[in-house]
Order: C-alpha cells, then structure tokens, then sequence
C-alpha cells in the first residue's frame, strides 16, 4: 500500500473510508457516515461531523486536542499533527488510516 | 504555608506537570484564539486583582473549596493569566519578585486543599474525593451495565457535552464549566471516571445557551483497569479507546433550581442532538463576532472563572471597565503578536514552560 503521510497516533485502530477535506465549518456537511474527516485542525463546531467519521486526520493538534479527545472517547482511529495530511490527501480518494502505525495509506495503490 | 525549600519542590513538581501537560498540546489549534490572543491585554490588570484580593484573606483559616470549587479552577489560572500577569507587575516594578512569589505560594497552598493528594496530577489522577468521600458518594448512585449500545451512545452523549463546554468557555477556559476527576481505583480493580459538566448554561454570559435543557450534567463511568489518565489540564490520555471498555455507567441532571433527573438510556440521542444543536449555534455565534468583540467575551469568561471568588470581595464578579478599555487599545495587537496558527513549527514544542511558569525567573 502507498504511504500518503505520517502523524501523531492519538487513538489507535485502523479505519477505511472516502477522505473528505474540510477547511472550515462551511464544509461539514460533505461528511457522510463512514467517511475520514481530513483537516488542519478541528474546533467544536466539526463534532456534528466527526460523529459520523470513521477515522479523523489533522494537520495540527497533538494527542489533547479537540478531535484526539473525541476520537478517544468514541473509538474512533485518529492521527494529529501530520502538517500536510490536507494537501497530501486527496479528495474523494479511499484512504486506509492506520493509527496503530500512525500513517495514512491509499486505498487503491 | 511552604518553606523555600518545599516551594522549590513544589515549583519543581509544578514544572514537570505542565510541560508534560503542554508538550501534549499544539498551541496552533486554540478556538478561538490562544490565550495570549485572548488575554494579553488585560493579564496584569487581571493578576492584580486576584493578588489585591488574596492579599486580603487570611490564608490559613480560609475555605478555599467555596471560593474556587474545583482544583482545575486554581490550576487554570495559575498557567492562564496569573503567573504571567505577575511578572508583568514585577516587571512594571508595580509589585515585587518576593510579592510574586508569595502570591503563587499562597494559590498552591489553596490548591492542596481542594485535592485529596498529588495537587498537580503527577500520577495521572485528579482525586477531588478521598477514599471516604468516593465511598458515600458511591452509596447515592446506581450503576447500569454497559451493552453495545450504551458504549455508542454514551460516549456519544459525552463527546457532545465537551462540545458544549469548548463552544461556551473557548477551550483556555473550560475549568469554569466542567470538573473531570479520577481515575479512581475502585474495591473490584476496576476504574472510576467521573465528567461533571457543573455549568452548561453560562446564561450571564451567552443568553443564547438559555435554551439548553439542564444547568449541570454529571456522568460517572467505570471502565475496566485501563490506562486512562487525567493530567494537570484535565486533560484525558490513554492508549486504549474509552468506549470499548465502558463497564457501567450513571447519569444525572440538574436544572437551574436544583432539581435533579436521572438520565435513562433512551434520552441519550435525543439529549445528544439537541446538545449538538445548542453548541453548533453557540460556534457560529462565535465565528460570527468580530475580533475585538471575541476578546471581550473571553475577558468575560476569563473572570467568569472566579465568580465566587470574586463575589466573596465585590459582590460581583464581571471585569472592571478599565479590561474593556484596554482591550479597545491593545486588544487587536495582541491578538497579532500571538497568533500561533500559521506558525510552521508546532509552538508548544518550542516553548520553556518550566521557565515561562516560574515566579522566580523573569518574563
């Protein structure tokens, strides 16, 4: 499988689903249940989205930040502060978060 | 109150709680802003009060537990405004370095009185109950078991009530509305977490949140021996996932009078959703303020904090309007100057915290 980026594994598990880029609340809605939230950072305004995400990947954020805490509490794979994870991943690509190793794979490659 | 040798330790103890707390953090994801963005303008202003206030207590017979409530309240504090607002004092030769000393001497010596042991989370627990206390507390409740669906639903319930706390306080002053204590180890191995959401509605600040249905929340969780931790910023860290190892659970509500409800299962998506709604709101009114207007309402919350303690004095607790004239001067300036977000490197990694936090070094 091809390596897209590292991170901060700050809830293990591993998850598949359709990468979804969100630059800010405006964009929330485009996640459906199941898919990988993919941001720079989370604020309290994603959580509605977060609650149906299968795996969350931020650019920022270490293992206390907003969607570490989340993701541990829910179950749910989550890597932090990969810095470029919403440029490397591209949108509406199938992505294999493996937060157990902290990296982000393609899917398909 | 400590020797110079036990404050040492203290100090030393002190230190290693927050950089294991900070090195946790990325000081670029602040909502809304980090909290020199927020605070800088006002710190001094801010520390002086508290420390014109303590100076007048005597320190020995006072009970600091209805003053500040909860240990995270003095933790909060301490690595908010008012270290950093005392060196700004003794900088502005306003107050001198022993005055600065003292004052955080006097805030530890609080601090250890609203914890049963380890004031500054060192061992991963924050114990605001002691083996008596837990043991009574524990006689008043019942616990249900956790099915598959509980371990969804409940945790949903909780990432939802965090929600509500992040989008009402901001995140640098979450203590003024949730107090998260334990682990606690219980008879049976098994652990302890308790969530106590004591202030939901902050109507005196957001009159939007009025609509929420309940004043305070408190859930008590018990998971299997798992590696949960809970560190000097209330923060909870484990290598394993909560919601798996939920085992059983308890839920109660208050509303503004006092009256309590048991929270039942089949209330949790429906309380969930509405929660979501109150905060999804409570973000955009926020995002929606301009700057200065955001620094005000933190400086707001940022006193809203001490309420009690602040009441005990002046009878009221909301800033002086000096606070809001500075903001109006410095407020855009500062928001500036510490505006970590589009920083290349991660920011609390490139900070000193033992020095920043120390009153016997320098700004």
């Amino acid at each position: 499988m091809k390596e897209i980026v590292k991170g901060i594994i700050a809830s293990k598990g591993i998850a598949k689903g359709i990468a979804r880029i969100i630059l800010n609340t405006g964009e929330i809605s485009k996640i459906q249940q199941g898919d990988v939230l993919v941001a720079k950072f989370t604020e309290p305004s994603f959580t509605i989205a977060m609650l149906k995400a299968s795996a969350f990947v931020t650019d920022t954020g270490g293992i206390c930040s907003h969607a570490a805490i989340i993701a541990r509490e829910l179950g749910v794979p989550c890597i932090v502060g990969t810095e470029n994870a919403t440029v490397l991943i591209k949108e509406g690509k199938e992505v294999i978060v493996d937060a157990n190793k902290g990296i982000v794979f393609s899917a398909d490659e | 109150m400590q020797t110079k040798e036990s404050f040492s330790l203290l100090m030393n103890d002190f230190s290693k709680a927050i950089n294991d707390a900070q090195g946790k953090m990325d000081g670029r994801t602040f909502w809304p802003g980090s909290g020199g963005q927020l605070s800088a303008s006002y710190i001094a202003i801010d520390a002086n009060d508290i420390l014109q206030k303590m100076s007048r207590l005597e320190i020995e017979k006072t009970n600091f537990k209805e003053l500040f409530k909860t240990p995270a309240k003095i933790r909060y504090v301490l690595t908010g405004n008012y270290i950093i607002g005392l060196k700004v004092l003794v900088r502005d030769k306003k107050i001198s370095k022993e005055e600065s000393i003292n004052a955080v001497k006097s805030f530890f010596y609080a601090l250890e009185k609203l914890v049963d042991s380890d004031p500054f989370c060192l061992k991963g627990k924050n114990l605001v109950y002691n083996k008596k206390q837990l043991k009574q507390k524990l006689s008043q409740i019942s616990f249900q078991k956790a099915d598959e669906q509980i371990k969804k639903s409940l945790p949903r319930l909780s990432v939802s009530l965090d929600s509500i706390i992040w989008s009402e306080y901001y995140d640098i002053f979450i203590d003024a509305g949730i107090n998260v204590h334990g682990p606690y180890t219980l008879a049976d191995g098994n652990i302890l977490l308790i969530k106590d959401y004591f202030d939901l509605k902050p109507v005196e600040i957001w009159d939007s949140v009025k609509e929420f249905p309940f004043k305070s929340v408190k859930l008590f969780l018990k998971f299997k021996p798992i590696d949960l931790t809970i560190d000097y910023l209330m923060h909870e860290t484990s290598t394993q996932a909560l919601a798996p190892n939920l085992l059983e659970w308890h839920a109660e509500a208050f509303d503004e009078k006092g009256k309590s409800f048991l929270l039942q299962s089949d209330s949790f998506e429906e309380l969930t959703a509405k929660t979501m709604q109150v905060s999804s709101n409570q973000v955009e009114y926020v995002n929606g303020l301009v700057l200065l207007d955001k620094i005000k309402k933190g400086a707001e919350l940022c006193y809203y904090q001490l309420k009690e303690f602040r009441e005990f004095f002046d009878k009221k607790w909301f800033p002086p309007k000096e606070v809001f004239d500075i903001i109006e001067e410095r407020g855009l300036e500062r928001w500036e100057k510490f505006d970590w977000k589009n920083k290349q490197k991660q920011h609390s990694a490139t900070v000193d915290w033992a020095k920043r936090y120390d009153p016997r070094e320098g700004l």
